[in-house]
């Protein structure tokens, strides 16, 4: 296996757009209210004007398309296949649900029926539907400020700090990552197609090991730096990130109760399950 | 007293031996200290004491007594250490925690709860003493190594401690950055009054700027504690395994004898007019040997050209060869597209235009194990090398992924850890070896193949002059021997001048010079374009009205081989 050029990655990019300009506790809950919205949801019109918004706002992080496109791909293939492999584990599955069978093409036992291919893709665009905004989130959101914004809603600042601590040095144990590969694959271990699945992920364990090592090592280096520059004395501490919520913020919070209000609502008072228009 | 030890011990809980053995040692306030030692030494251990790491994050026993500002250390808390001492550690890359570089100088002032609001004045004047005002808000990755320095140095300067404590501070660095380090660490000591205190190997890169005392370690006891001159006027160092300063070793060699008051700690103050006659005749009674007659070339580079991102090029139209037998260094700074060169030849990655040619063999018709089977590279960190527990296995996995049988396999094992010196360690696990003896490992490996070719990825990281001394000396004599032809990456001067003949200097991914090395190390304007600087050896030679500085390297290089030998 040749190394591949990797130009895309998934971080925080700064293009100084307006949803860089918001604050981090706004991004947060708005991502937490997004699925909210998208696990109480069967409804297809709502799922998809939540793709269609979802994907405006990735347009609106100024991120070059380039550095997402082979995700939003293989996220879409990925969601494909599992719509596929339902279709083949319960066939009957939308029938149930919309209590009507209109058979398109009878096929026996995989009878492909009107009410399958509807909950299908209805289920496949609404797990699809949370994806942009987990990649407007990562974009826009600096780690450190996330970190600061969940010590802000309540989460210890040890967890916080190790979130933010592990999306910092994520890219150095990729470099660890490839390094190991570059080497192991000089000694002849294959891990390309043209070994067996097994005997590559056997070989895959030569990667692992000297990798979990690596990073132990780096570990116990990250944390004597910290315990030397006073990380943990005190019960709390003030992040140079933070910034103060504007008048902006607390608009967008306010929208975003407004409508996770609403979509309860919405679950709450209706009766069907599915929106299913052809009944 | 700013620090006291009295009799001070310490053994590492998962030693059975005390590291440091009755410690008596007083540092007064403002003093400029270096300690130094081989690996083993304590000399990291007195560190970690000092800054609280032991007894607080790594534990065994201590004895004695460690007094700080006047008080007793053992009733201190993690903070109260970090109230004196401020440390700048060794690696600077691991222990950047912030994302931006002023979070990053800020990240004390986080831990003691400073409101927001005050954090912004304190840390832009704190990154006004190191220069670094105008990137607050890169990431401290994409910085240089200097400036990566300067970012830590930033982050302990912001607490305002009376004692800095460096822990291998040039380790990583090249030599223009590390001479630049070593100003800044003076400049802070006069200007701010600081008391200094640096742990280093590397003495003569440290003493570019005056230093008031030097201890010397060695098995956990203090062995000298003196002025520089004094030490570098006895014999210590040499005893103690560690790198005189090359210019008192050329002056040696040419028999003159040093003395306390010539003042031999710096190339500067030191009066050579008493010794021009004794260096002269030496140099003028000398020979170079002819060179060896050029062997046909062994790996060829035609316009190699490669990137990563498709906008820069990482390695930009290069074009070399190295020869059957040769022992040929590679230089440049950090980014300048060395370790790219070595992807390329190893195969991981390919080039976007230009060939590779080995014995006129073009290496893209080889998968990556068939070339690794003749050029074999050892990469900087050995923990990325070894995937086996125990050595013998780790030697051998190349061979058995190569369907050798196994008595043949363990046949050439055994020879090769007899070469490498780790026969006795055979049955050792690997945990349990240092990080020098780990790279002899991967080293024992690699040749346990049989390469041709050996490209050696900074092989002096992280260890002392007496174990790659050690190391190298035996990749040199099967150079010889053998006629391996041996390329070594690396910025650490005095490696290339011992042991390379020709050198390859890359720039902004192009190469811009390929010359014998005293050639190279003849021409400042060009080293500066690598990060590089002359060293001390042409320095004196300069000094001395020696025009030749090419065959005066030479000569001394020559000198000193035969004395290895002998």
């Amino acid at each position: 296996m040749k190394a591949e050029k990797i130009s895309f990655g998934i971080s925080y990019i700064d293009t100084k757009s307006a949803l860089h300009q918001l604050n981090g506790i706004t991004k947060f809950v708005l991502f937490m209210a997004w699925v909210t919205v998208v696990l109480t949801t069967f409804d297809l019109r709502l799922i998809i004007a939540l793709v269609c918004l979802g994907l405006l706002l990735l347009k609106m992080t100024k991120v070059p398309v380039k550095a997402y496109r082979a995700l939003l791909i293989a996220t879409a293939s990925v969601l494909s296949l599992n719509a596929l492999f339902m279709f083949l584990l319960a066939p009957q599955q939308g029938t149930e649900f919309m209590g009507t069978e209109t058979v398109l093409l009878p096929l026996g036992f995989y009878s492909i029926t009107q009410e399958t291919l509807f909950y299908l893709v209805t289920i496949t665009l609404k797990y699809f539907s949370m994806f942009p905004i987990a990649l407007v989130f990562v974009f826009t959101t600096h780690p450190t400020e996330f970190s600061a914004s969940l010590n802000r809603l309540g989460v210890p600042y040890k967890i916080a700090y190790a979130v933010s601590l592990t999306l910092r040095y994520l890219p150095e144990i990729k470099k660890d990552y490839v390094n190991i590969m570059h080497a192991q694959q000089a000694r002849g271990i294959e891990l390309s197609k043209k070994a067996s699945l097994f005997s590559r992920l056997k070989n895959l364990t030569n990667i692992l090991g000297p990798l979990i090592f690596t990073s132990l090592d780096r570990t116990e280096e990250i944390s004597n730096a910290m315990t030397l520059r006073g990380f943990g004395r005190n019960k709390s501490r003030t992040w140079y990130s933070l910034k103060p919520l504007t008048g902006k913020d607390w608009v967008c919070l306010l929208t975003i109760i407004v409508c996770v209000s609403l979509a309860i609502v919405k679950r709450v008072i209706e009766p069907q399950l599915f929106w299913y228009p052809f009944n | 007293m700013q620090i006291e030890f009295s009799d001070f011990s310490f053994q590492y809980k998962s030693l059975d031996k005390p590291t440091l053995k009755n410690i008596n040692l007083k540092i007064q306030k403002g003093e400029k200290i270096v300690i130094i030692g081989a690996s083993g030494s304590g000399k990291s251990t007195i560190g970690r004491c000092l800054n609280g790491l032991i007894p607080h994050a790594i534990k065994g026993q201590c004895s004695g007594q460690l007094n700080i500002a006047g008080k007793d250390t053992s009733r201190f808390e993690m903070q109260h250490y970090t109230e004196l001492v401020g440390t700048v550690l060794q690696d600077t890359d691991s222990q950047f925690v912030g994302l931006t570089v002023g979070e990053d100088i800020a990240f004390a002032l986080e831990n003691q709860c400073t409101p927001t609001v005050e954090m912004y004045p304190v840390v832009k004047s704190t990154a006004q003493m190191v220069e670094l005002e105008s990137m607050l808000d890169r990431s401290p990755q994409e910085l240089s190594g200097g400036q990566k320095q300067r970012v830590s140095l930033a982050g302990i300067l912001v607490d305002d401690v009376d004692i800095l404590l460096f822990d291998e501070p040039l380790a990583a660095l090249d030599p223009k950055t590390s001479k630049k380090t070593i100003e800044i660490i003076d400049q802070l000591h006069r200007d701010a009054g600081k008391t200094i205190i640096i742990i280093e190997h590397r003495l003569e890169d440290v003493l570019h700027r005056d230093v008031d005392r030097i201890i010397l370690m060695a098995e956990g006891q203090i062995v000298a504690d003196m002025t520089p001159d004094e030490l570098l006027a006895s014999s210590l160092l040499e005893t103690h395994g560690i790198r005189e300063p090359l210019y008192l070793s050329a002056l040696k060699s040419a028999g003159c004898t040093l003395n306390r008051n010539d003042k031999p700690a710096n190339l500067r103050s030191l009066s050579l007019e008493q010794y021009k006659g004794d260096v002269l005749d030496w140099f003028n009674a000398s020979h170079i040997d002819a060179l060896p007659i050029e062997q046909p070339a062994l790996l060829t580079l035609s316009g190699l050209t490669y990137s990563y991102n498709g906008d820069v090029n990482a390695v930009d139209d290069v074009s070399f060869s190295v020869n059957k037998g040769e022992f040929v260094s590679i230089l440049g700074k950090n980014g300048s597209g060395k370790s790219t060169l070595t992807k390329l030849i190893m195969g991981v990655v390919e080039p976007d235009l230009g060939k590779i040619f080995l014995n006129d063999q073009d290496l893209a018709e080889l998968s990556i194990f068939e070339r690794s089977q003749r050029v074999g590279v050892v990469m900087q960190n050995p923990n990325h090398m070894i995937s086996h527990h125990m050595i013998v296995d780790e030697v051998a996995f190349g061979l058995r992924n190569r369907g050798v049988d196994e008595k043949i396999i363990d046949e050439k094992v055994m020879h090769v850890l007899t070469l490498c010196g780790l026969k006795k360690y055979r049955n050792w696990p690997i945990d349990a070896l240092s990080y020098g003896q780990k790279k002899r490992v991967t080293i024992a490996s690699i040749l346990v193949l049989e390469p041709e070719l050996l490209i050696l990825d900074e092989p002096t990281a992280g260890q002392d002059y007496r174990s790659y001394t050690a190391m190298l000396s035996f990749i040199k004599e099967l150079n010889a021997n053998l006629g391996i032809t041996v390329v070594i990456i690396s910025h650490d001067m005095h490696l290339v001048l011992e042991y390379t003949t020709r050198s390859i200097v890359l720039s902004d991914s192009k190469l811009i010079a390929d010359a014998p090395m005293t050639d190279v190390f003849s021409q400042p304007d060009l080293l500066a374009k690598a990060n590089l600087t002359t060293t001390s050896l042409y320095e004196l030679a300069v000094h001395l009205g020696i025009h030749d500085t090419s065959a005066f390297m030479q000569y001394f290089i020559q000198t000193e081989q035969a004395r290895n030998i002998a």
